[in-house]
């Protein structure tokens, strides 16, 4: 089955990320999956596909236009078609088109893979949003993370598998791990910070140096220990003991590991100096460490300072965001949330 | 899930539709959502005896006249009856025809056979429905051991296994399991030695009689029923039009309240249902009515079109089909609402059946005080209607105020608004309460907007008089004006839905009226009192009541032993697990009824029994045969949960707020002590030790929580200033105490409830000789003793 088979006939799309968890009971997938980590950027507030990897030659013909397919009710009052003020070429062996808004990127589009079949059915920002992170709108249901981090597990037991990484550090629909176990939801760190300890709840003790309180989970241990002598083999005893020591490595790897100041000027020189950059660091050194598995970053919520910086640098301004950069789709075909 | 498992099999076998995707893409999909309504195989009888959704029959249509039908030019049959396809799909069909009508589907319907689920009547032999019936006690060889019948399933299966019972726990590890088990606290050293001195043949049991009668007892337990009634007090996105439940929490004291009553469970099932359908419930008892009235909604932006509000709207009764079906009954009807169940006896037209019942209900705000009915009434209808116009009003004059012809809507509704306002002044001397609850609707809007948004999203708790609760009205959705979509309610009225199929709001089916479902029903399954909220709770507890009575049985002995007899506590399906214990789950089951359904009762059945008081450590023999402890040869240790835990170490500091009942607060605040139950649950955006502690998502029914232990969780202990408060209020109450044996032996007493052995003492001095005796605190409260129940 091909990859746009399986993301098309899935409920929301994403949803279909379970499928290495599923593959148990499904017979498992012909070929062995290999990827380790995911690093997924949900950037609410982007630029639109339409001005970057999706060219639609009907917006032309049907500019200021609004035909019966696109004719949606939205939100906000909304204009025709609007077709991309931007020029697109074929780039790579692919001949993948790009526009001219992302001369980099299409200088490296041989290495992406751009998918051009996702669709919402809803045009509201909350559960649009809910629906790519969970294939739902109603934010019940497991995220993709939850997905990833119960498929491929974790190697690495010191931090959690699944982290999400947000200006203010929220939950919501991208960290939920809906009807799988609680211990696959995300957890939620606050990139608007650089400091780990302000990232990270209690990851600093405020009282004890590190040898007082290296003497102070001694004493723990040792209790522990008589503890476990007097009771007997037990997987939760034996394991806290092992995530003590885990918690207590952590508040020195964390620091390092979560701390993108320790980059080389150069680096951070590259990403930038914006929250949305040091997240965007923070995750690839994260994964590079080699700490939690599939940390995941995503972008601005809207309002909180959205990356406006593409519209100043666009040749012209670009009118508002209407109905027509939107796929539509006559309603009969749109997909129901999986019963 | 196994519906997603389904999918991925559909998804393969679409493998073979490749040659023929015109007719997968263009051809079913449409014949799917205008035809099959009354054109289809599943139908009883089919409309002109034409099938569409098989090989054959939509060969018999292509020869016949499909097309001519399709064109709307033929005089004698114009399809779809509503209106003609729009002509590109006209064309589509064309296309196909000429290229040869390719169906790439087997010649029979043996696809959707081969997919269907288990049928109606096969499923009427489904073991989790049949009658519950009392077994026999098996015969045993070691009879002695027996104290209380459930006893005697356990050992017969050990005892064909080879497998012997492990001893009885010692009387100080018995007393700490009871307080916590029955009170979700650690029993202080005083309350074990009590027990442990009392020489009385029934101490055991007096003790139990003692702690199934506190207080405490309905706080902890009411935090297990929560759990499965997905208890939260805002929405996953506290929105506009689906803002907090501010009186959330009087549901929550109801439930602890009714549990320390022991209403019996059917009771207490009947009132969360349909409190305010019984004749003559006290007043207090509508705060049950929280279970639907305070239940997760979708945010309605009433700018978006007619099919997406319609589609919102169908989502929440959804959610009530889910909770109610997977938490009461234990089956996951919510899978059959866009297909028949793959694999459970669950038609669609059940599932819409169903949901016609929540379609007929309503979330309300109702006083807590008495009210003439009729004012009630008129007040339930008019509270929700100054919200949907107050909510227009304000967004049409702020952001939307482009709206075409919004100024013209605005005033409209603006003189509504104050006709109902001039109505409901006329209250202000019987019920001045109601009054004032209201005038938040016909106020100008606030000028803080932006500061309203940000509280909005706060769930923050009321003490006014009032409680969220349900009351008979149907809800429909008016797509009549082209630029502004309306709710509106029908007090009194149902409203029997169609079946939406493929779930999908703009394909009604044939009807679906407010029904019980087929497969469980011993009677007429229709569901015909109002809203059909009462005649639904009477026939789970009568008609179901075999099921019902197995699901809590079986989660109550989850919650006793650490482990479930069925291993999925919310699907006693075809894909859920068959019970480990057939006949004493039986067995239990038909008792708990026969003993009118008393919660107290089940406790004391299992709480008495050998197997219960058995010792938790492992035994190399007991290992050897059966590791996973399924045949409970020996009680299942287990960390605590995360509200026996925090208060228990608020109760070892002596800070703890003992006070029952009341407004949740914030649990991420130093200054909240009180029991972990009264803390603010929230479903956007939970509270961190709740989070870290597995805390269960609270959009959702919830059948169990897993319970992990990660570094995150030892950050806590190590590091928060909860704990490091916790310990400085202890050592305040060691402070007089002469020297540092004696406190060491003290913070013992007050941490661990026993005295500390010799080498305890030795590593506590030997640390306190390069610390102090705050940070010894400290260290005894993170030991892995304090999390652990054994």
């Amino acid at each position: 089955m091909t990859r746009r088979q399986l993301f098309q006939q899935m409920c929301g799309g994403l949803a279909a990320i379970g499928l290495n968890a599923m593959a148990a009971s499904y017979g498992g997938p012909k070929t062995a999956g290999k990827a380790k980590h995911v690093i997924f950027l949900f950037l609410p507030g982007g630029p639109s596909h339409v001005d970057m990897f999706d060219p639609k030659p009907a917006l032309e013909k049907f500019a200021g236009q609004r035909p019966g397919s696109v004719d949606l009710r939205t939100e906000r009052q909304t204009g025709g078609l609007l077709p991309s003020p931007f020029k697109f070429q074929k780039y790579g062996r692919a001949g993948v088109e790009v526009s001219e808004l992302l001369p980099q990127i299409s200088s490296v589009i041989d290495d992406i893979c751009v998918m051009k079949s996702m669709y919402t059915f809803n045009p509201t920002h909350t559960p649009a949003r809910s629906l790519i992170h969970s294939g739902s709108i109603l934010a019940t249901r497991p995220s993709l993370g939850s997905w990833v981090s119960y498929g491929l597990g974790t190697e690495n037991q010191n931090l959690p598998a699944f982290v999400s990484l947000s200006p203010g550090g929220a939950g919501g629909p991208q960290v939920r791990s809906g009807f799988l176990p609680s211990e696959f939801q995300g957890t939620p760190f606050n990139d608007s910070e650089v400091e780990p300890e302000k990232m990270i709840a209690n990851l600093r003790n405020k009282v004890l140096d590190k040898d007082a309180q290296r003497r102070q989970l001694d004493a723990i241990q040792a209790l522990n220990s008589e503890f476990s002598n007097g009771f007997g083999a037990d997987d939760f005893l034996e394991g806290r003991i092992k995530s003590m020591e885990a918690a207590y490595r952590m508040q020195f790897e964390a620091m390092d590991v979560f701390d993108i100041r320790k980059e080389p000027d150069a680096i951070r020189a590259e990403y930038g100096t914006t929250p949305f950059a040091n997240g965007c660091l923070l995750a690839r050194r994260l994964v590079e460490k080699g700490r939690p598995l599939h940390p995941r970053q995503h972008g601005r919520r809207p309002g909180l300072g959205r990356p406006q910086g593409h519209r100043k640098e666009s040749p012209q301004t670009l009118p508002r965001h209407g109905p027509g950069r939107r796929r539509a789709h006559p309603r009969p075909q749109a997909p129901r949330p999986a019963g | 899930m196994p519906c997603l498992y389904f999918l991925l099999l559909l998804t393969a076998a679409g493998l073979h539709a490749q040659p023929a995707d015109l007719f997968e893409s263009k051809i079913r999909p449409v014949l799917a959502a205008n035809c099959y309504g009354c054109h289809s195989s599943k139908l009883k009888s089919p409309m002109g005896d034409l099938v569409l959704d098989t090989k054959t029959g939509l060969r018999k249509a292509v020869e016949g006249r499909l097309l001519k039908a399709l064109r709307h030019n033929d005089g004698n049959i114009q399809m779809p009856p509503s209106g003609k396809l729009p002509q590109n799909v006209i064309d589509n069909f064309e296309a196909w025809v000429n290229a040869g009508a390719i169906d790439p589907r087997p010649d029979t319907a043996t696809t959707s056979q081969a997919l269907r689920g288990m049928s109606v009547e096969a499923g009427k032999k489904w073991w989790s429905f049949q009658p519950v019936n009392e077994q026999p006690a098996p015969a045993v060889k070691n009879a002695k051991w027996l104290q209380r019948k459930i006893d005697a399933f356990l050992l017969a299966r050990m005892e064909a296994k080879q497998l012997t019972p492990s001893d009885k726990a010692d009387k100080q590890t018995l007393a700490q399991r009871l307080y916590l088990t029955l009170t979700g606290l650690r029993p202080n050293y005083e309350e074990i030695e009590a027990f442990a001195n009392d020489i009385n043949p029934n101490a055991y049991k007096n003790l139990v009689d003692k702690l199934l009668s506190s207080d405490q007892y309905g706080e902890k337990w009411a935090r297990h029923w929560l759990d499965v009634a997905r208890y939260a007090e805002d929405n996953p996105t506290s929105e506009a039009t689906n803002p907090p439940y501010p009186y959330a929490w009087r549901y929550r004291d109801w439930v602890i309240e009714a549990l320390n009553k022991d209403v019996p469970y059917n009771d207490f099932l009947k009132l969360q249902l349909a409190a305010d359908k019984i004749p003559n419930t006290k007043r207090e008892d509508l705060r049950a009515l929280g279970y639907l009235g305070a239940a997760p909604v979708y945010h309605k932006d009433q700018r978006l079109s007619y099919d997406v509000i319609y589609t919102f709207l169908s989502d929440d009764w959804d959610e009530r089909v889910d909770a109610v079906t997977r938490g009461l009954l234990g089956l996951t009807v919510a899978c059959a609402r866009c297909h028949d169940h793959k694999f459970d006896p669950i038609p669609t037209k059940d599932y819409y059946g169903l949901a016609s019942v929540f379609a007929s209900t309503m979330r309300s705000e109702r006083p807590t005080f008495d009210i003439d009915p009729q004012v009630e009434a008129r007040f339930q209808f008019v509270q929700r209607r100054l919200f949907d116009l107050a909510y227009s009003r304000n967004l049409l004059t702020g952001e939307a105020s482009t709206v075409v012809g919004a100024a013209e809507r605005v005033a409209r509704w603006k003189l509504e608004i104050a006709e109902l306002q001039k109505e409901m002044e006329s209250l202000q001397t019987r019920y001045p309460v109601l009054v004032q609850y209201l005038e938040r609707f016909w106020r100008d809007p606030p000028k803080q907007a932006k500061q309203a948004v940000t509280d909005r999203r706060r769930p923050g708790a009321s003490a006014e008089p009032f409680m969220n609760t349900v009351y008979d009205a149907a809800s429909f959705v008016d797509g009549s004006d082209a630029n502004y979509t309306w709710l509106f309610y029908k007090p009194n009225e149902p409203r029997d839905l169609p079946v939406f199929l493929r779930g999908n709001v703009d394909a009604p089916g044939e009807p679906a009226p407010r029904k019980f479902l087929e497969v469980l029903a011993k009677s007429d399954p229709k569901l015909t009192n109002g809203s059909g909220r009462l005649d639904l709770a009477e026939k789970i507890v009568t008609d179901a009541a075999p099921l019902t009575a197995r699901v809590i049985v079986n989660r109550v002995w989850a919650w006793h032993f650490g482990r479930p007899i069925v291993n999925t506590p919310s699907d006693f399906g075809t894909q859920g697990d068959k019970p480990t214990h057939p006949e004493l789950l039986d067995d239990l089951s038909a008792r708990f009824i026969a003993n009118g359904w008393s919660l107290k009762w089940l406790h004391r059945e299992i709480l008495l029994s050998s197997a219960w008081q058995q010792a938790s450590h492992r035994r190399a023999d007991g290992d050897k045969i059966d590791q996973s402890n399924t045949l409970l040869w020996r009680m299942n240790p287990r960390r605590l949960d995360v509200e026996a835990y925090r208060d228990s170490l608020l109760r070892i500091a002596g800070t703890l707020d003992a006070k029952i009942y009341g407004i949740s607060q914030d649990l991420d605040a130093d200054t909240n002590t009180r029991r972990t139950i009264y803390g603010r649950i929230a479903r956007g955006r939970l509270s961190n030790i709740l989070k870290l502690y597995d805390f269960p998502d609270a959009t959702q029914t919830s059948p169990n929580r897993d319970l992990t232990t990660t570094p995150l969780q030892q950050l806590f202990v190590m590091n928060s200033p909860f704990l490091r408060a916790q310990a400085n209020s202890l050592v305040k109450t060691v402070d007089s105490e002469p020297d540092t044996n004696a406190r060491i032996r003290a913070l013992y007493r007050k941490v661990l409830a026993r005295d500390p052995s010799s080498k305890e003492i030795d590593i506590a001095k030997n640390y306190l000789a390069q610390s102090d005796i705050t940070n010894f605190a400290h260290v005894l409260l993170s030991t892995n003793e304090v999390l652990f129940q054994k």
